[in-house]
């Protein structure tokens, strides 16, 4: 993806994830383009954002390209773009259910199936710190998942595109609002670990493909 | 009825499922009767503000076979089992909607809770046993749990839920009446063992983390 278009899918999304509740005001959400970063200002309000605003930032040592003042957020970004080649867009979620889990520090596992799918066969928690150990054991809980929670301050989610990145806010919100949920229903049942990885598999390799090659 | 009719229904269906949120992206499917052996489904793995009618399936009901490029959704069995317990159902509506989801997630039957409930759904709704996505034993179980109970909604275990009626209006109101039925009923049973008289998400929360969050029980 070139600068421009990275720029484009982070100001046509800011005000949908405002909408929907997925990020506030401050949230920060960035898209990788070739060999740099896009991502939100520091301190910068997503429901008034012009393109001046974003921050470019290199890839490789995260030094600034153009714009404005990248979101404090920036390292950990960095960190899972240089990690993860198939992760071109991350959203920080700080939706209701997902700022709780991160709060209760658990492990949230797949009570539903479209999170098995989606996000992967279990959500960890991450350190909040932005030093090197934190960003290792950030890449660490993230691995092989879609979304990881960072402690008390919501999660990470991610995927090859802006708008697939959106869906596993969605899931992971949802998925984190069953956790919670059920445990006054007499607690959630949980999805056999196998057949999890199971539906992650096929969804990985088939049916996120359906959408180009069912027509 | 109509092929083409029954397509256009099913692709304003699938746009007003989306305005109310009950369904997303390429979650969930929609279908339509169009005669004794006959339903026409949204497609497999399409989001729904794209389709156009040219999009839709026709499925035989007796053996699933279909024609076309395009292939109809993996659910399609389950449709057609859901068809199969009553002559006139007219619509099938498959949703991951929110709070149905939570209350599959524990697979829990929902007791009578309210006269809107037994007036547009029935007098309990059933949690139908667990089964993989697009498998027989999915598609068995949720039919089995209709049959048995009567009801016009049935939850699907950690999947999500399948309402059904006699036309698409009607379906969607037993779908859209499940999401406030299961809100309410995860209310009513929170209230109940936090002994709070009111309800708050953020109070849930609070109470959530402190039974199960950090210096809690882990």
């Amino acid at each position: 993806m070139t600068i421009e278009g990275a720029i484009k899918e982070i100001l046509d999304t800011a005000e949908r994830l405002l909408q929907e509740g997925i990020v506030d005001m401050n949230g920060c959400l960035s898209c990788r383009a070739g060999d740099a970063v896009v991502i939100t200002p520091e301190g910068g309000n997503l429901s008034s954002l012009s393109e001046g605003d974003l921050a470019v930032v290199k890839l490789e040592n995260g030094r600034s390209w153009k714009g404005g003042r990248p979101c404090g957020e920036l390292p950990r970004h960095l960190r899972i773009y240089r990690k993860r080649n198939d992760i071109s867009a991350l959203i920080h979620s700080t939706q209701s259910s997902v700022l709780a889990s991160s709060r209760a520090g658990l492990t949230v596992r797949p009570l539903l199936d479209d999170m098995a799918q989606l996000v992967g066969t279990s959500i960890r928690t991450a350190p909040a710190g932005r030093n090197s150990s934190s960003l290792k054991k950030l890449t660490n809980a993230f691995k092989g998942r879609n979304s990881v929670f960072i402690d008390g301050q919501g999660a990470l989610c991610g995927s090859s595109t802006m708008d697939d990145a959106h869906a596993v806010c969605q899931v992971t919100e949802k998925a984190c609002k069953s956790f919670i949920e059920s445990s006054y229903l007499g607690g959630g049942i949980r999805i056999n670990p196998l057949e999890s990885w199971l539906m992650r598999m096929v969804y990985l390799k088939k049916y996120s493909k359906q959408a180009v090659n069912n027509r | 009825m109509d092929l083409h009719k029954a397509k256009m229904i099913v692709c304003d269906a699938g746009r007003k499922l989306v305005r109310e949120g009950l369904v997303a992206r390429t979650w969930g499917n929609i279908s339509c009767r169009v005669d004794e052996n006959t339903f026409v489904i949204t497609p497999s793995g399409r989001t729904y503000e794209e389709l156009t009618p040219d999009d839709i399936v026709p499925v035989r009901i007796d053996d699933l076979s279909w024609s076309g490029s395009i292939k109809p959704s993996s659910e399609k069995g389950l449709h057609a089992e859901v068809y199969k317990l009553k002559s006139d159902t007219a619509a099938v509506i498959h949703t991951h909607q929110l709070n149905a989801s939570v209350v599959a997630s524990a697979r829990r039957d929902i007791p009578l809770i309210s006269d809107e409930m037994r007036d547009i759904i029935g007098e309990k709704i059933p949690c139908a046993g667990y089964g993989l996505p697009g498998t027989k034993k999915l598609k068995t179980a949720s039919a089995a749990a209709l049959r048995e109970t009567g009801s016009k909604a049935a939850l699907m275990a950690n999947h999500g839920a399948v309402c059904y009626g006699t036309d698409m209006d009607n379906a969607f109101l037993v779908a859209t009446t499940l999401e406030r039925v299961c809100a309410r009923f995860v209310e009513q049973e929170y209230l109940k063992i936090s002994g709070e008289k009111e309800f708050r998400t953020e109070s849930m929360h609070s109470y959530y983390l402190k039974k199960n969050g950090r210096g809690g029980r882990r």
